[in-house]
């Protein structure tokens, strides 16, 4: 009289999400074109990971042009005599891969940290439970939002980053190796374009993409206590890490098909 | 009315619920009494779908919903109201807004009615005061009884009650059970209610079930668990008669 059970019954309940990744990843899809959605919800978050850790941003990616800069330098005078390829050296390799996955790798720890804290405590709370017997569909609320700002987020702050890195190079470069303005742009312009800085804000927002679906997922999965919290929120910062070098791995094999 | 049948439910290779049976009358207050960690709050969760069981069956009136999808479960949940074991608060939402959160998404309902659901509701858990703080500004049993009233504000015609009264003062404690008990006589509502308090049971139960690893130790009227030969009834029966010979109104802790 009673039916014996399959796994498949199992995931009739699509918050049981202690199963896969690609069922979230299915369900975000879905609900990403399924009403209600959470315009204001969207740009508060939208607000919060832009503007939260654009400072952060902007300061390591200067650092980051300056270390470019000069070891470039250093290398290029020590090898082929002259440093005349160092602008376009950099500004490639600050638009291609620095710019980008500078900004991704800080967004995870930032915000995907911060998602995966939240979902994993109203989790534990019995919120995300509250949730749906009010009659919200918890991927909608919680996840859409997010996934939607971070994306937009993860675009623009990588076209910023990648802006505020190459002046910063260019300063650099004044300073140290005595390149003027016009200089370092008509050297820039031989190696890199606009396509450049285009597909830079792809790749931002494809890390944008992915910091809070690995970030919901793992915040989803966490069942103790505070220690779990804790230990969810480190293996979503890792994973999310993870995805990013090797999503960045992929765009570039495929990028560099187009140029 | 509501029906297990031979539900089961296993994390893991771990079996918390072991081919459990039983029915719920409308109208009735059923008190699941059992230690911590034989699977209460599982049990209440696979009835309204947060959890699913891994065989057996679950009947609400004529329907067997343990295969229900997520949609079909939406009806399910207008139906049955769960008041779970934490508060559950939403904490970026206000008192009010907390309680107005299903009534918001579930029924149209214009402002004034609306916030006259949301006093009512809080008026029944004494806390009509306190709708404009946060969840954090709440003391513990405060955050319990707002979570009593988001529940009730839906006017759900079940009511499963995760525990209501863990952490709660003797006097709230009180309140608490005399408002389920009102809900039954008043509405009709049908109540399960989870916990770990015999007193409580015997004063306000029709029937109470004593849960035990996975099993039904025993069911009966208050009355007839008076006379239970089950070791675990017992236990939990001494623990009444010792506090209420020693002192009448003290209440265990949590
Ligand atoms: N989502 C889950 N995943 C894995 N194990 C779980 C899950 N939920 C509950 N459990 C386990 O099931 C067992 C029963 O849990 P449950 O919360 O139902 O106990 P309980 O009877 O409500 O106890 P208490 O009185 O302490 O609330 C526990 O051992 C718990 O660890
Ligand atoms: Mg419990």
């Amino acid at each position: 009289m009673f039916t014996k059970s399959t796994q498949q019954d199992e995931n009739l309940n699509q918050y049981e999400f202690s199963k896969n990744f690609a069922s979230l990843l299915v369900h975000s899809f879905k609900e990403l074109i399924t009403p209600p959605l959470r315009i204001s919800e969207g740009i508060k978050q939208f607000h919060f990971i832009a503007h939260e850790s654009l400072f952060v941003i902007i300061i390591c990616v200067c650092f980051a042009a300056m270390v470019t800069i000069l070891e470039s330098s250093f290398h290029m005078k020590l090898v082929i005599g002259n440093d005349s390829l160092v602008p376009g050296f950099a500004a490639l390799l600050i638009l291609r891969e620095l710019g980008a996955v500078i900004t991704g790798l800080l967004l995870a720890s930032r915000v995907g940290a911060g998602i995966a804290a939240e979902i994993a405590t109203m989790k534990i709370t019995e919120q995300i439970d509250a949730l749906q017997m009010l009659g919200v569909r918890p991927v909608n609320y919680i996840v859409v939002p997010r996934l939607i700002a971070s994306v937009f987020a993860g675009a623009i702050v990588t076209i910023l980053a990648n802006l505020v890195c190459l002046l910063t190079a260019q300063v650099i470069a004044d300073i140290y190796l005595g390149f003027s303005f016009e200089m370092f742009m008509t050297a820039v312009k031989r190696f890199a374009d606009f396509n450049d800085l285009f597909l830079s804000a792809i790749k931002g927002a494809s890390f944008g993409f992915v910091i809070p679906l690995v970030s919901s997922y793992y915040g989803f999965r966490c069942k103790g206590g505070a220690e779990d919290v804790g230990q969810t929120t480190t293996k979503s910062v890792v994973a999310s890490s993870i995805a990013i070098i090797f999503i960045d791995f992929i765009l570039t094999s495929l990028f560099s098909q187009l140029y | 009315m509501i029906r297990f049948v031979e539900l089961s439910k296993s994390f893991g290779s771990r079996t918390i619920l072991n081919k459990i049976s039983f029915e719920v009358r409308t109208g009735e207050i059923l008190f699941i009494l059992g230690t911590s960690g034989t699977g209460k709050s599982v049990l209440l969760k696979n009835l309204v779908g947060l959890l699913r069981p891994d065989s057996g069956q679950i009947w609400v009136d004529d329907q067997e919903i343990s295969r229900y999808s997520e949609e079909q479960y939406l009806s399910i949940r207008r139906q049955i109201g769960m008041v779970f074991q934490q508060p559950a608060l939403f904490d970026s939402l206000t008192v009010f807004e907390n309680v107005a959160f299903g009534l918001r998404r579930l029924e149209k309902l214009l402002p004034d009615e609306l916030s006259k659901r949301v006093i009512e509701s809080l008026q029944l858990v004494h806390l009509h005061q306190l709708e404009n703080r946060y969840p954090n500004e709440l003391s513990y049993g405060q955050q319990k009884r707002v979570s009593i009233a988001r529940t009730l504000a839906l006017k759900p015609k079940v009511l499963l009650f995760d525990e209501p009264t863990t952490g709660l003062d003797p006097v709230t404690t009180t309140t608490v059970n005399e408002l389920i008990f009102e809900l039954s006589q008043k509405l009709k509502t049908t109540s399960i209610v989870v916990s770990h308090d015999m007193k409580c049971a015997i004063d306000i139960a029709h029937r109470i079930i004593v849960l035990d690893k996975g099993h039904i130790v025993d069911q009966g009227t208050p009355d007839e668990l008076k006379k239970s030969e089950q070791e675990l009834v017992k236990e939990f029966l001494r623990e009444v008669l010792q506090t209420s010979q020693s002192a009448p109104t003290k209440e265990k802790l949590p």
